[in-house]
């Protein structure tokens, strides 16, 4: 999963990206909402944190700029204008959810995974897919006897898009843009490398490959 | 100080009737010698004319034919009379009749004028002339009635005075609208104040004579730096808010350090301090905007406010999936600032909402001002609790779950605009039912 938190305090942005990077995102940091507007559009990120206080241009106005353009890439707004009025307009805006200032990360995780989850498409809590579970707090395999397995930032990040996104053709272009940060080396047959240290983790026949193509996740027949 | 208005008239009343009083004796005056020494003049001729009748026969016996003084010296008591003497004889005119008139004899030359009671009650204005005529030495003496004279002079006196009187009181009366019509403006600004002082205005309407006109623009200089300052100010308190909680979210984030998760009970207190700190703030800043906030109270849309609002909670507990229903009467009216109206229902409907079950409904009813009910099938809080802590008084720093800081709000909100926040059981939920009641014609002013 990669994200971009666009927040203009260094500080907090600094700090906020070492947690995330922590949780197993790719973060991509912007502190200005032009740079946020040009690089939300670009890159695809599977979700955006976004502080409304931006200098250059208000974060609702980066974001109702994306929705025009129909970039409906989901958005957890952080705030430290935390008036009902000004939330309205956040969703009515296009935010998928409202973060207040200040928060503690747990929580800004919980909604970030809420959001990622409503945006696969799956119903919120553990992930689960066929025969195995995904711890995301400790960022463990919890396989069908109960048996946890931990795993390394990559293998987990690659899990658990694979996961969330379950009998989809994944291309390994894309596997990669999701999985790496954006100054991160994009060497696509790395991706080949994890698939396999995957496929010895929990089988096989879950991680089927298309010649040419890329890789299906779970039983799409 | 008594008015302006009272200390006009009398001025301007008195100086009025000085003015009007001393023109009346000045012209009483001057008509009454004017007609006298008419009169007089008309006297000194009729002597003349007796002089010239007046002659001595060869015994030196005084003759006068009467009838060439004309028949108004010939009719008893006309009111016009003459005497002529001699040393030894008196000649009297016929209509003097059985009346005398003694005067002392003047020498030649010599001229008297005098006043004396004739027949009859008359009044007698007299003119006395000496002359020598035929070597006799004679004197003159023609009197006439001024009794006629003096009442027309009083008749006209009488009118005069009518006349002045009632130009005064007419004088009066148009001063008075006068002073009103000038006056008028201080009573328009009166009016623009108790405006301002309701928030249907922002400056006073500079209309006004050259003399008032300068206060008016002093009073909106005044209004217009104290709004910059005000808005200033909140701005400035808004800025230090926003930076205060973007801080307390680093220092959240540092309390991540594994040098505080190793030791989870200083790490809680960090939390529970940045919690409280920033409870402190976003009360005060809210209290600081409902306090300053005296702008007109303008009629919010209601339906869409609502839909927009319940839009939002409807995103927010998706993963929940609470079902939210609201029911706005027709003729409910809120008129006042959204954001208050947004920051009230969000804030109870945010509560409902986590408390609930998965049913919350809002209803909102008219008749005198309006009322909100919100309701939810949640288990919630004591209803006796929270009734309690509305009497007492909400603090930011109370660490209730959840609802401590909302519910404070909430309830600053209903009192600025003297309403009334109820806490109860909902019979149709069993959930909380919390009802506010607005006076929509009350809105506190300061």
């Amino acid at each position: 999963m990669r994200l971009l938190l666009v927040e203009d305090d260094i500080a907090l942005g600094s700090q906020l990206h070492h947690a995330l990077k922590k949780a197993g995102y790719a973060v991509d940091v912007s502190t200005d909402g032009v740079d946020a507007e040009a690089v939300g559009d670009l890159e695809p990120y599977d979700l955006i944190v976004l502080d409304l206080g931006l200098p250059k241009r208000p974060g609702l106005e980066v974001l109702s700029n994306w929705r025009k353009r129909g970039n409906q890439v989901p958005v957890v707004i952080l705030t430290a204008r935390g008036s009902w009025q000004e939330k309205v307009e956040g969703f009515k805006a296009g935010a998928d959810d409202y973060v207040g200032k200040p928060f503690q990360i747990n929580e800004l995780l919980a909604r970030i995974n809420a959001v990622l989850k409503r945006s696969a498409g799956s119903v919120a809590g553990t992930l689960k897919v066929e025969n195995i579970t995904l711890d995301e707090d400790k960022q463990e395999l919890i396989l069908q006897n109960d048996q946890r397995q931990s795993l390394t930032a990559t293998e987990f990040r690659l899990l658990r898009y694979f996961m969330l996104h379950p009998g989809q053709l994944l291309s390994k272009s894309k596997l990669t843009e999701h999985v790496y940060e954006y100054d991160q080396d994009k060497d696509s047959n790395v991706v080949e490398v994890y698939v396999n240290r995957l496929r010895q983790i929990i089988g096989p026949e879950l991680i089927k490959t298309r010649r040419g193509q890329g890789y299906i996740f779970g039983n799409s027949d | 100080m008594a008015s302006l208005k009272t200390r006009l008239s009398w001025g301007l009343m008195l100086s009025l009737i000085a003015l009007l009083t001393l023109q009346w004796l000045i012209v009483m005056y001057a008509i009454s010698r004017l007609t006298e020494n008419q009169l007089i003049d008309r006297l000194q001729r009729e002597c003349e004319n007796l002089l010239s009748i007046v002659d001595f026969n060869s015994l030196d016996q005084l003759q006068i034919d009467a009838q060439r003084m004309g028949a108004i010296y010939q009719r008893p008591f006309s009111g016009h009379y003459y005497t002529v003497f001699t040393s030894k004889q008196t000649s009297i005119s016929r209509s003097l009749w059985d009346a005398e008139l003694s005067f002392q004899s003047l020498a030649a030359g010599q001229e008297r004028k005098l006043r004396l009671n004739g027949p009859n009650g008359q009044s007698l204005l007299v003119v006395l002339r000496g002359y020598k005529k035929q070597d006799h030495t004679i004197t003159v003496a023609v009197a006439e009635n001024i009794e006629p004279l003096q009442a027309n002079i009083n008749r006209f006196q009488l009118l005069y005075a009518l006349i002045s009187v009632v130009g005064l009181l007419v004088l009066f009366g148009v001063q008075r609208l006068m002073v009103l019509n000038a006056l008028k403006p201080l009573k328009n600004i009166q009016v623009n104040i108790d405006k301002l002082g309701r928030g249907e205005t922002s400056l006073l309407e500079s209309e006004g004579p050259d003399e008032i006109r300068p206060l008016i623009d002093a009073i909106n200089r005044l209004l217009t730096g104290m709004d910059r300052k005000y808005h200033r100010s909140r701005e400035s308190l808004g800025n230090l808010a926003h930076a205060l909680k973007t801080r307390l979210s680093l220092v959240n984030q540092i309390a991540e350090h594994p040098i505080f998760s190793h030791n989870p009970d200083i790490q809680s207190s960090i939390y529970e301090s940045t919690t409280v700190m920033s409870n402190i703030i976003e009360r005060e800043l809210k209290r600081a905007r409902l306090l300053g906030d005296v702008r007109p109270g303008r009629q919010v849309d209601l339906k869409v406010g609502i839909a927009e609002l319940i839009n939002t909670l409807r995103l927010i507990y998706a993963s929940k999936g609470v079902n939210i229903t609201s029911e706005v009467a027709i003729n409910a009216q809120f008129f006042g600032d959204k954001e208050d109206l947004m920051e009230m229902l969000g804030n109870l409907l945010d509560n409902a909402c986590k408390w609930s079950r998965n049913r919350v409904s809002l209803t909102v009813m008219d008749g005198e001002g309006v009322s909100f009910i919100i309701e939810d099938d949640g288990d919630g809080a004591s209803v006796a609790d929270l009734n309690m802590l509305t009497r007492r008084g909400f603090r930011a720093d109370e660490s209730q779950p959840g609802s401590g800081l909302g519910l404070a709000i909430v309830n600053d909100i209903v009192e600025s605009y003297n309403g009334t926040l109820n806490f109860s059981r909902s019979a149709a939920m069993g959930g909380l039912r919390v009802e506010i009641k607005l006076d929509q014609f009350k809105k506190k002013t300061t």
